[in-house]
C-alpha cells in the first residue's frame, strides 16, 4: 500500500517535471510575454505569496484570496442548501421533476457570464459574485443529487414499504442515506465549478479584490507572469478545495454503504 | 491489483508521456505557433465598443461626410472592422495586435503604453484620436469632492487615464486617495447601474457614458476631465509596426483620411445648426446606440484631435511617468524593450513620420 502511493507520488512528480520542461521549452521558443516561461511565474508568485506585496490596485495578495474563497463558499452554501432539496425532491416526486425539470434544463446551460448584468442589477456586492459562483455550483449539485435519488434500489424502497415504513420515514431512512454518495459527488463538482466561475464572478466590480479580480487587472496591463500566478493560485486552491470534498465524500460513502 | 489492471495503468503512463514528447517536438516545430496572417490590401480596424471618442473612423467611413464617397475611399484605402462591434476595452484590442488581428486601432494611451511595454506588443503611436473627453459623475448629495471621502468611486481600470483623473483631483482638492474605496467596473454602462443602486457615490467614465448618466438623471457632472488635466492624452491611433513596414503607404493614406474626418467633426461641431451637424449626429447616434440629446452633450466635452505636437508630446511623457510611478509598468520594462529612458521611449514609441508625411503629401 505505502509502495503504491509512492509510485504514485513519484510518476505525479515525475510528469510535473515533465510538464514545467514542456512548458519551459514552448516559452523559450514562442518567446512571448503572453505566455512567460515557469520561473518568471514562480518569482511573480513567491513575490505575491512570500512577500506579500501590495498591487496597483491597491490590495494585497491575502485579500485576493480571502475574499474568493469567501465568495466561494458564500456562494457553494447556498447552491448545497437550496441545491440538495430542490434535487431530493426533484428526485423523489414525479410531479415535482414534471415541474421543475423544464426550468432547470433550460436555465442549466446558460453560461454564469450571461447573468452578470442581472447580477449587478439586482445584488450588490457581495452578493452579485456570490450569485454568479451560485449559478455554476448550484446545477451540478441538483442534477447528481436527483440521479443519486432515481438510482436507489427499488428493493430496498420496497422492502421499507413492507415493513410499514411511512412515506417520511421512507425519505428520511432510505432515500437520504442512499443518495448520499450522489449528493456528495454532486456538491463536490459544484464546489469546483463555482469556483471555476470565481474569474467571471469579479467582473462586476468588486471592492475588496479577488483572485479573478487580480487576474483581469494584470491581463488589462499585460503583466502576463501575475496573470499565469494568478491562475496557478487559483488551480490549487479548487485542488485543495476538490481534494478535501473527495475525502469528506469518501467519508460519507462508507458511512452510507454501512 | 490485477494484472489486467496492472497493464492498463502502464498502457495509460506510456501513452501519456508519449503525448508529451510529441507535445514537446510539435512546440519545436513551430507547427502550433500563430501564423502572422498575409497582409491584405483591406486595412483591419480596431475600435472600442460605444467610445465617442472614435467618431473619426466612423465619419471617415461615411460616404454623405465625405461628398459621395468616404475619406477613405478618396484615399484608396479599404477598411473593415477587425472586430464587429468594436473591443471591449482598449488592453484586449492591444491583445489583438498581438494576436495580428488588427492593423490600425483607435484605443487609450493607458492600454497602447503599457502593453507595448509590459507585453511586448510591437505598435507605435501615429497620431491622436482625441484629448480630454472623460468626467466625474457623481449622485445625489456629493456637493464637492471632499464629499466622496469614505465613499466608492468607479473607474474603468486602475491603469486608465480616468484613475489618474481622479488621483489628480483628489492630489488638488487634498483628499487622501486612500480615504476612498475605488472599485474597477467594465463595461461602462455598469457604472450607471452601479449608481442607481447606490452601491457606488462617483465614478469617472469616458463620453457617452457621462452625458448618458447626467441626462437620464442617474448623476451631475462635478468635473470634465479638462478642468482635471487640461488637454490630458487620451485617445490615440495605434499601428502594428509590422504592418507598418509592409505597407508604408496605406499607413499614410489611412491618416490623410484620419485627418481629414477629424477636421470634418470639427467643422461641424463648430456650427451645430448646419447639415453637417445633423449628419455628425446621426453618425454618431448610430455607432454609440445613444439619444441625440446625449451624443450632442457628449460631444461638447471631447475635443477631435490628430496632431501629435509638443503639447501632445509633453502630456504623453507626463502620463507615462505616472503609469511607472504607479508600477502599473515596471523601470526595467523599458529597457527590456531597448528604451534608454522615458524620453526615448516617448520620442521612439510617438512616431510622427506617417503623419507629417500625410500632411506633406
Amino acid at each position: 500500500m505505502k509502495k503504491d502511493i509512492l509510485i504514485r507520488v513519484g510518476i505525479g512528480a515525475i510528469s510535473l517535471i515533465f510538464f514545467l520542461i514542456v512548458w519551459d521549452r514552448a516559452a523559450s521558443s514562442i518567446r512571448s510575454p503572453y505566455l512567460p516561461p515557469p520561473y518568471d511565474v514562480l518569482k511573480a508568485l513567491i513575490s505575491m505569496l512570500v512577500f506579500n506585496q501590495v498591487d496597483h490596485t491597491g490590495h494585497f495578495m491575502s485579500d485576493h484570496i480571502s475574499a474568493s474563497v469567501f465568495r466561494v463558499l458564500y456562494g457553494f452554501a447556498l447552491a448545497a442548501l437550496v441545491g440538495v432539496p430542490v434535487g431530493l425532491f426533484t428526485g423523489w416526486s414525479w410531479y415535482i421533476e414534471s415541474a421543475a425539470s423544464p426550468i432547470i434544463e433550460v436555465i442549466r446551460p446558460i453560461p454564469p457570464l450571461a447573468w452578470i448584468p442581472f447580477a449587478i442589477k439586482f445584488f450588490g456586492d457581495p452578493f452579485n459574485t456570490v450569485f454568479i459562483v451560485f449559478i455554476g455550483a448550484v446545477f451540478p449539485t441538483i442534477i447528481s443529487t436527483v440521479a443519486g435519488v432515481k438510482a436507489i434500489d427499488p428493493i430496498l424502497v420496497d422492502a421499507a414499504k413492507t415493513l410499514g415504513a411511512t412515506r417520511s420515514k421512507l425519505f428520511t431512512k432510505v432515500v437520504l442515506p442512499s443518495s448520499a454518495p450522489s449528493i456528495t459527488t454532486g456538491l463536490r463538482i459544484g464546489l469546483g465549478v463555482g469556483w471555476m466561475c470565481i474569474v467571471a464572478a469579479e467582473m462586476v466590480g468588486v471592492k475588496t479584490g479577488g483572485l479573478g479580480y487580480y487576474i483581469l487587472v494584470m491581463m488589462d496591463i499585460g503583466r502576463f507572469e501575475n496573470v499565469f500566478a494568478g491562475m496557478i493560485l487559483i488551480g490549487i486552491i479548487g485542488f485543495i478545495m476538490v481534494a478535501t470534498m473527495s475525502y469528506l465524500e469518501r467519508r460519507l460513502s462508507r458511512w452510507a454503504r454501512m | 491489483m490485477s494484472a489486467v489492471a496492472s497493464s492498463k495503468k502502464q498502457a495509460i503512463i506510456i501513452a501519456l508521456v508519449l503525448v508529451l514528447i510529441a507535445l514537446v517536438f510539435v512546440f519545436q516545430s513551430g507547427v502550433l505557433l500563430p501564423k502572422p496572417e498575409v497582409a491584405k490590401p483591406v486595412v483591419r480596424v480596431g475600435y472600442l465598443t460605444s467610445d465617442l471618442h472614435h467618431l473619426a473612423y466612423f465619419v471617415a467611413k461615411n460616404q454623405t461626410a465625405g461628398g459621395g464617397r468616404s475619406f477613405f475611399e478618396e484615399y484608396g484605402v479599404n477598411v473593415t472592422d477587425a472586430a464587429a462591434g468594436g473591443y471591449a476595452n482598449g488592453g484586449v484590442e492591444m491583445d489583438a495586435f498581438a494576436g495580428v488581428q488588427v492593423d490600425i486601432g483607435y484605443l487609450g494611451s493607458a492600454p497602447a503604453i503599457s502593453k507595448h511595454l509590459n507585453a511586448g506588443v510591437n505598435t507605435s503611436i501615429v497620431a491622436q484620436v482625441n484629448e480630454v473627453g472623460s468626467g466625474l459623475v457623481v449622485a445625489e448629495g456629493i456637493n464637492r469632492f471632499s464629499d466622496l471621502k469614505g465613499k466608492t468611486v468607479a473607474v474603468p481600470s486602475h491603469s486608465s487615464i480616468q484613475y489618474f483623473l481622479l488621483l489628480t483631483l483628489a492630489e488638488r482638492e487634498g483628499v487622501e486617495i486612500k480615504d476612498i474605496t475605488v472599485v474597477d467596473v467594465a463595461p461602462l454602462a455598469n457604472m450607471k447601474i452601479k449608481m442607481e443602486k447606490g452601491e457606488v457615490s462617483g465614478f469617472v467614465a469616458w463620453e457617452p457614458f457621462v452625458s448618458d448618466a447626467v441626462i437620464s438623471g442617474v448623476g451631475r457632472l462635478l468635473a470634465s476631465s479638462n478642468d482635471i488635466w487640461p488637454h490630458h492624452p487620451c485617445c490615440v491611433l495605434v499601428v502594428s509596426n509590422s504592418f507598418a513596414a509592409d505597407h508604408r503607404d496605406l499607413v499614410v493614406k489611412f491618416l490623410k483620411a484620419h485627418v481629414e474626418a477629424t477636421d470634418w467633426i470639427n467643422n461641424a461641431k463648430s456650427n451645430p445648426n448646419s447639415t453637417e451637424y445633423t449628419l455628425l449626429m446621426d453618425i454618431a447616434v448610430g455607432f454609440t446606440g445613444r439619444s441625440r440629446e446625449v451624443v450632442d452633450s457628449a460631444l461638447k466635452l471631447i475635443d477631435y484631435r490628430f496632431e501629435v505636437d509638443e503639447a501632445f508630446v509633453s502630456s504623453f511623457k507626463a502620463f507615462t511617468e505616472k503609469l511607472i510611478q504607479y508600477q502599473i509598468v515596471p523601470l526595467e520594462k523599458l529597457s527590456e524593450r531597448g528604451y534608454g529612458d522615458i524620453d526615448s521611449f516617448v520620442s521612439k514609441y510617438v512616431n510622427k513620420i506617417f503623419l507629417e508625411e500625410a500632411e506633406r503629401s
